[in-house]
């Protein structure tokens, strides 16, 4: 068990800069997830904490050691790779005991530990089968046994579900969070999928162009994203953006879009005031726009007018894709929802949920 | 469509027949009496078909078959071998001057190997190797690294690497990778070498007679040669030997080749 810590670290692949200038700590028996979309260099930080590339510039921690410079070997990690990465050559047992073979563990003590691990994954009565006689969820169960019966300081995983369909995604996602509460070690996490990592991490690093954005817990991230990316990237269907500028109207503030005019909350009116006439991006997510039939009750409802461009059923809700002016937006509202292609419909706007970000720069205004 | 098959397969069957119309020769010739093999009735069948031609043959050439064997199975296996670690340690590490190593490996095989004879026997002369078996296998290991190391090297190439970085992680060194992960994966590229090389030390005829100068160190294709007499050629029993000759390189491609198709990796990634 051990704390993790990227100190100023920078990876170049000849002039290509992967990861730039990361600072990062994660602390003892936290599940962070590294998110982003792809090239975003959340799978080279992942392998430079494995040591399996070396980093230009700067320092990692592994607890208190400086690991910068040691071998992956010795750096009291073990990690699960994409592709599962089994010894195809060996059987499920020997692919397990491996690593503990290279380490001269007694004999009995091998034993007794593959039989642990297996018998926490479930993979008992697989021991003498090879890799390729195995299912692809079989395979990825396998591939944690060898990771924990190392029992190593911290556990890296990348992007371990993206090789299996979509039914037994959603349940090794719950059964990864069963085991990280039972171990209690250190996961770092890559993956590119929001959903997983949402539900997944204690904590949450969005990446992107090598650049960490933001690093927060699941919600918090949701709620207060802090650059129009992270805002972008969590959430799905994504947050809705619209150019706008903020200008004054009696003694509180709106949102103009050019399409339509929305009010700021009083609450917000102080912090949204030095940006009066500036460039801005308004941000308000699917799920905050409601067809007022079914709306609960809004402390700041604010009403639009608008065209319906797309209808998607989804089942427990309904995805309605709008127009107004030439600004398109996603509202996610109730299934009831009577709004037919082509009608024209009001919807209403929960304005205690909305964003607002500097055009120039693309931070949230707070 | 179906009729472009048609001639394609007229045209590979053509082919085909021509390519083997001389071991057809060598095989009846083989069967004939010493009487019977001239070129005149070369096309005619055996009026009374025997193998004796082919008894006599193994007679005369059986010891420099044997060479052969000696030659041929250490050379094979110890080229191999290093070609197969060159080809680990050039696929998977990169380290100071490996870019320049490689192309400079490769280069020996653009060597040709008429120009560097008079130095080679030279140089087995001040080892004590020159006319030996012993030296014809070094010779024949040293000329085998290069393309063994580049059969080795592409193979090793599409082993996934995240096998190699799991095992590091799991705290193998250099060598413990090759032994236990690159290794036992090597097999179908051992098949392929092993053909290749076994091929090119068995036929190879310029080596052999440049550095084995007694009958009995010559391996068979040296021997083979020998076999013609200066007054009269035995046609019969040179086909026999011919044929006697070229029989281990096809048992090779017949019990090896299948190791060419085995999927060894199935079951290393996704599935």
């Amino acid at each position: 068990m051990a704390s993790v810590a990227f100190e100023n670290v920078t990876k170049q692949f000849g002039n290509v800069v992967a990861v730039k200038d990361l600072t990062l700590y994660i602390p003892d028996g936290e599940f962070l997830v590294l998110v982003g979309p792809s090239g975003c260099g959340k799978t080279t930080t992942l392998r430079l904490l494995a040591g399996l590339e070396e980093v230009t510039r700067g320092r990692i921690y592994i607890g208190d050691r400086d690991v910068t410079e040691i071998p992956p070997k010795d750096r009291n990690i073990a990690m699960v790779f994409q592709s599962y990465a089994l010894y195809p050559h060996m059987n499920v047992y020997d692919n397990i005991a491996f690593g503990l073979r290279m380490r001269k563990v007694p004999k009995a003590e091998i034993e007794r530990r593959v039989r642990e691990a297996s018998r926490m994954l479930e993979i008992e009565h697989l021991l003498d089968r090879k890799p390729r006689q195995l299912s692809g969820g079989q395979r990825q169960r396998v591939a944690v046994a060898r990771a924990i019966v190392r029992d190593p300081a911290v556990f890296l995983f990348d992007e371990p579900l993206s090789n299996l369909d979509a039914k037994l995604r959603v349940q090794t996602r719950a059964e990864l969070i069963k085991l990280h509460q039972r171990l209690g070690t250190t996961f770092v996490y890559v993956t590119h999928d929001q959903v997983e990592a949402m539900t997944m991490g204690t904590r949450i690093a969005v990446m992107k162009d090598g650049v960490l954005q933001q690093v927060d817990t699941p919600q918090n991230l949701y709620e207060r994203p802090e650059n129009l990316f992270v805002a972008g990237f969590i959430g799905s269907p994504p947050m809705n953006f619209f150019e706008a500028r903020v200008v004054p109207e009696g003694d509180g503030l709106c949102v103009d879009t050019g399409a339509f005019r929305v009010p700021v909350p009083p609450d917000r009116v102080a912090v949204y005031r030095p940006h009066v006439g500036r460039r801005v991006v308004f941000g308000l997510r699917p799920e905050h726009i409601y067809d007022p039939e079914y709306a609960p009750p809004l402390n700041h409802p604010a009403e639009v007018l608008a065209r319906v461009d797309v209808r998607e059923l989804m089942g427990s809700e309904v995805h309605l894709h709008l127009v107004a002016d030439r600004q398109t937006f996603v509202a996610r509202v109730d299934p009831r929802s009577r709004a037919l292609v082509g009608n024209t419909i009001r919807v209403l706007f929960d304005m205690d949920r909305m964003h607002l970000f500097d055009a120039e720069t693309e931070r949230a205004i707070r | 469509m179906k009729i472009g098959r048609i001639w394609i397969y007229i045209a590979l069957l053509v082919l085909t027949l021509f390519y083997l119309l001389p071991v057809y020769i060598l095989l009846l010739t083989g069967l004939k009496s010493f009487a019977e093999a001239d070129l005149t009735r070369m096309w005619n069948w055996p009026t009374q078909p025997s193998l004796a031609a082919f008894a006599k043959a193994w007679d005369k050439l059986s010891p420099n078959f044997m060479n052969s064997v000696y030659l041929v199975i250490p050379a094979t296996l110890i080229s191999s071998f290093i070609g197969s670690i060159n080809g680990y340690v050039l696929a998977r590490w990169r380290f100071r001057g490996s870019e320049i190593l490689f192309p400079a490996i490769l280069f020996g095989m653009f060597i040709p190997y008429q120009s560097i004879l008079i130095p080679l026997v030279r140089f087995l002369q001040s080892i004590g190797l020159y006319g030996s078996i012993p030296g014809l296998i070094l010779v024949h290991v040293v000329y085998g690294i290069p393309i063994t190391s580049l059969i080795f090297r592409n193979y090793y190439a599409s082993i996934p690497g995240e096998l190699v970085e799991a095992a590091k992680i799991d705290g193998a060194s250099l060598l413990g990778i090759y032994r236990w992960v690159m290794l036992p994966l090597s097999q179908p590229g051992f098949a392929v070498v092993a053909i290749w090389q076994f091929t090119q030390i068995w036929n190879d005829f310029l080596f052999a007679v440049t550095v084995t100068n007694k009958p009995a160190q010559q391996p068979i294709t040296v021997a083979l040669q020998n076999l013609a007499g200066s007054q009269i050629i035995e046609w019969n029993v040179q086909m026999a030997g011919a044929l006697l000759a070229a029989m281990p390189t096809l048992l090779v491609y017949i019990f090896l080749g299948r190791f060419f198709l085995r999927g060894l990796l199935a079951g290393a990634l996704k599935g």
